[in-house]
């Protein structure tokens, strides 16, 4: 799965930083369009952290995704957009291969903003 | 207490590239022969027996697997620990968007697309790949400025250009830009597309192919080719 590799950067960057602060908490948060598999990135991520990060707390939060038009200033969600199994596989690798599949509902132009709920986000607090 | 956001991709990148040979091809125009230089040079490498991974992080006007004769709207990466490169021989290996895409027209903003490059570089599996070959966009886009921010430390970054003068102008302004940011390992090649018949002193000269159109595509063809041969003696110098 790829979740693996998505957990080891996770764990890369909390190792990281970890030599630089004292971490408290890391808010990790899934954007929706990147549709990670929660359990099984929870899963090696813990099993990762168990070493080197044992006293780091991780949350989990799911942003939903949002889209604005930047030809109309239309603005709508991805529960709006209907897309294929094999669309969505192609965006779990890589959100940004949204624009080949989903256009402005009101314009139709492929050029819009991802305003929230892409991918993968770190919120590290620290002491 | 402290709040902040990070990116979790950095990290994984610069780990992975830290111990790889990493080459960026760059140049300062379009249509200067970067794409065909970046495939060439991977075919030579993995001649010379390395493990070559071919990325195209020209996201929004992706070429790449054109030369190499991959078909995005028919492939698909795999994932095990990561996206799994598809494989052309035991020795090549190719990323890019474009299978993501199924080859569509993908307009990415700037940002946009170096999210694009740093997803596809942040999950790879790298696993055995000794050099890693990067085609950029042409300019100073973006994409490259991030690309040299994670790597531009101990990458190779190969300047190609024209022996045209407008050609030349643009290069010199490129390599002082990459003067400022400090990357010191540079080679200039010069590539003859147009067939003007100058070469350049201090850089590595590749002649004009008139036959090079018909081989792509091919990876058995594209080795029969001049231009190939050319690249074959830059493969020398880049692996001694
Ligand atoms: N030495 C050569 N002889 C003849 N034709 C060449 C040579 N090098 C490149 N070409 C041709 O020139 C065209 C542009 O090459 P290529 O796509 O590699 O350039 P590029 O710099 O990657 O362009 P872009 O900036 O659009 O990414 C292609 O059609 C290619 O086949
Ligand atoms: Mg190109
Ligand atoms: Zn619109």
């Amino acid at each position: 799965m790829h979740e693996w590799a998505i957990a080891e950067a996770i764990s890369r960057e909390v190792e990281a930083n970890l030599e630089k602060a004292r971490i408290r908490r890391v808010k990790v948060i899934l954007g929706e369009l990147q549709n990670i598999d929660l359990d099984v990135l929870k899963q090696y991520l813990e099993m990762m952290l168990r070493d080197v990060a044992p006293n780091v707390e991780i949350d989990y939060e799911t942003e939903e995704a949002v889209f604005k038009c930047r030809r109309c200033g239309y603005t709508w969600t991805l529960a709006d957009s209907s897309l294929s199994e094999e669309e969505r596989e192609a965006i779990h690798f890589v959100p940004e291969a949204v624009r080949a599949y989903v256009k402005c509902p009101k314009c139709s132009s492929p050029d819009f903003e991802v305003l929230r709920g892409r991918g993968v986000r770190l919120i590290f607090e620290v002491e | 207490m402290k709040i902040y956001e990070k990116d979790p991709r950095i990290s994984r990148i610069k780990r992975e590239l830290s111990d790889r040979r990493v080459i960026l091809v760059t140049g300062a125009k379009g249509g200067v022969g970067k794409t065909v230089i970046s495939a060439l040079l991977g075919l030579a490498l993995s001649e010379r027996g390395k493990k070559v991974l071919l990325v195209d992080a020209d996201v929004t006007d992706p070429n790449l697997h054109v030369i190499i004769g991959v078909d995005p709207e028919k492939v698909k990466p795999g994932e095990a620990k990561g996206i799994e490169p598809l494989t052309l021989t035991d020795r090549i290996g190719y990323i890019g968007l474009a299978p993501y895409t199924m080859n569509r027209p993908t307009p990415l903003r700037g940002p946009e697309a170096v999210d694009a490059v740093r997803e596809l570089l942040g999950a790879l599996d790298y696993n055995g790949y000794e050099y890693i070959i990067i085609d950029t966009p042409p300019g100073l886009d973006d994409v490259l400025m991030d690309l040299i921010h994670l790597t531009g430390d101990h990458a190779l970054v190969i300047v190609v250009s024209t022996p045209s003068r407008m050609s030349q102008d643009s290069t010199r302004r490129f390599m002082a830009l990459l003067k400022d940011l400090n990357v010191e390992n540079v080679v200039n090649v010069v590539n003859d597309v147009i067939g003007i018949g100058r070469s350049g002193r201090d850089s590595f000269n590749v002649p004009h192919d008139a036959l090079l159109e018909e081989a792509l595509g091919s990876i058995k063809r594209l080795k029969n080719t001049e231009a190939y041969n050319a690249i074959v003696r830059l493969a020398e110098a880049v692996d001694p």
